[in-house]
């Protein structure tokens, strides 16, 4: 495989996610993983791109974004679960109360 | 060692801040279960020493430290000011605090999380510091949006401002990793170099394409603007105040960090885009603004008009718009500071103002209440002499110099919808009785809305020196 093809995966990848967020209308858990597999996209261009400059900074930077996509995601499974102790339900059509 | 001081030297207000942080927390382990008084009084020093250390702090500006964090003259100004509405800001809160039952030392923490982040992005000199001070920012507003844990509304509002900021913030880093893709670094100055020396290629443009993305949600504008009312009605009042004033001046920080020094070169590319879409906001927010029914809602889509005059201020290719966008973006946070701090001391542990008609009869009930009111919702509509006005007209004279005339046309319309409903809240206010008088607290949460409305109409009759003072800056 060459580098290029990488650039190719990460594309592929960044594409599900973001139709799996517009398509996908029913859990809110879905959503979630889909906005960690945008991270995951950007990281396999960030690293692509170093091994194309030789470069270590986009390496250092895939280290920061896996932090802040776990600090991420904690905060909002906890935000998920004081959902759920209002409404005892995922679902999106159930986010109905804010309106107009 | 000594360069390492050398270093440290221009980073003493990050490291105040991030001390009193540790102190804090110390102190919350420590205090009883709903006690806030320990938090609160370690955050207001902090945020005092952060003032004052800025204030006649003795550093030389211009550190740069390999590439990553850098000082100016104006990025301290511009942390000056932040610091001052964090401070209004936390004591102002604590007068709405004690109606909510829950665990509140916590809130504190997150307006000094917050400042921390505002701080970081502001003298970030690489995208990666950028990106981290960015984040700070955002996962501690996520938070405070769903602070009040015993309200399902807050919940749903805070749940549907972390996806869309969630997917924001990934399409940022996408952006980010075509930037780097483009040009090898993530150094801002050396990406500039390599915009202004070589022809540009496509994968940059993408690039700052999905950057704009991040931008315009994270001001809140035209098309991405779906977060903003739900968020002012589902979350505490000074967690719509923090939106309105400091998560603004992020938002100008992170515009005017990213468009105006880094991507200078491609404002042909950006310019027109960002035009087109904060005029876009301040149609669309004043006129649905026009048909609602609560308050809280009214006030978001009449941030999503404020926030397009800054755009379009800020998106004048030649940035000679740069320093009317931040006055106003100050004199938009002392309106907020006023109309907020007003509903907070309104507000009590049963009555809390959603509707326009909980704001019945409040002339009879508290007549001092309604004049500030009525200042505060002049000065948004722009009103002469008050201070909005001002910040409203220097917009529109650069518009007409940069011979923007037709965009200026639509913004005065704009704003002469906007006045409709603004006096529907004054006629409520002073026009319409109730059976039933409210109870109000005379209390010392008066004093930071007053101080604002005062603020408001002094300046406003002698604008000068405020406005020279706020134009330096940047």
């Amino acid at each position: 495989m060459s580098v290029n093809d990488y650039f190719i995966i990460s594309i592929f990848l960044f594409a599900i996610a973001v139709a799996g967020i517009f398509i996908n209308r029913k859990n809110l858990i879905l959503i979630l993983m889909c906005v960690e597999l945008i991270l995951l996209s950007v990281n396999f261009n960030f690293i692509a791109f170093s091994e194309i400059y030789q470069d270590f900074s986009g390496q250092i930077f895939v280290f920061f974004i896996l932090t802040v996509a776990a600090a991420e995601a904690a905060i909002g499974l906890a935000i998920l679960i004081t959902l759920f102790r209002h409404k005892k339900s995922i679902y999106i059509d159930d986010l109905n109360e804010l309106k107009g | 060692m000594d360069l390492f001081l050398n270093y440290a030297q221009g980073m003493i207000p990050e490291l105040i801040l991030l001390s009193g942080l540790c102190i804090t927390i110390i102190g919350i382990s420590f205090s009883a279960k709903n006690e806030h008084f320990v938090s609160y009084s370690a955050s207001v020093l902090t945020f005092l020493a952060v003032v004052m250390n800025l204030l006649i702090g003795d550093f030389s500006p211009n550190v740069n430290l390999i590439n990553t964090f850098q000082t100016s003259d104006s990025i301290l100004s511009v942390k000056f000011i932040a610091a001052i509405l964090m401070l209004a800001l936390t004591m102002q809160s604590r007068f709405s605090l004690s109606n909510y039952k829950h665990k509140k030392g916590e809130f504190y923490l997150f307006l000094q999380i917050s400042l921390l982040g505002i701080f970081i992005m502001s003298s970030s000199a690489n995208l990666l510091i950028f990106y981290l001070g960015l984040e700070l920012v955002a996962l501690s507003l996520y938070t405070l949006v769903g602070f009040d844990r015993s309200s399902s509304k807050a919940a749903e509002a805070s749940m549907k401002f972390y996806v869309l900021g969630a997917i924001a913030s990934g399409f940022l880093l996408y952006g980010i990793s075509l930037v780097y893709g483009a040009t090898g670094s993530i150094v801002f100055s050396r990406v500039f170099d390599m915009t202004s020396s070589q022809e540009i290629s496509m994968l940059m443009i993408i690039g700052m394409m999905f950057i704009l993305i991040a931008i315009i949600f994270k001001f809140g504008a035209f098309p991405l603007f779906h977060w903003v009312p739900d968020t002012y009605e589902g979350g505490m009042l000074p967690v719509s105040l923090l939106l309105a004033s400091l998560s603004k001046v992020a938002s100008f920080i992170f515009f005017f960090v990213l468009l105006h020094t880094v991507f200078r070169n491609l404002n042909e590319y950006w310019s027109p885009i960002m035009m087109t879409l904060g005029v876009l906001s301040v149609t669309y927010g004043n006129v649905v603004a026009l048909k609602q029914s609560n308050l809280r809602r009214l006030i978001g889509y009449s941030t999503i008009g404020h926030v397009g005059f800054i755009i379009v201020s800020l998106s004048l290719a030649s940035g000679n718009g740069v320093g009317e966008a931040w006055l106003y973006t100050v004199v938009y946070a002392i309106m907020s500071f006023a109309l907020f701090g007003i509903l907070i001391s309104l507000s009590s542990h049963n009555y809390d103002i959603h509707n326009f008609v909980d704001l019945k009869g409040l002339y009879q009930s508290s007549p001092l209440h309604s004049w500030l009111i009525l200042i505060v919702i002049f000065s948004m509509a722009g009103i002469p002499p008050l201070l909005g006005f001002h910040a409203k007209l220097l917009i529109l004279q650069e518009l007409i110099i940069s011979n923007y005339l037709s965009v200026a046309i639509i913004l005065v319309i704009a704003s002469l919808i906007a006045a409709y409903y603004y006096l529907k809240v004054i006629w409520f206010v002073f026009f319409e009785s109730s059976n039933h008088t409210l109870k109000i607290r005379q209390s010392a949460s008066d004093f930071i809305p007053i101080l604002a409305c005062l603020i408001l109409v002094l300046i406003g009759i002698f604008p000068a020196i405020f406005i020279d003072l706020m134009l330096q800056i940047l």
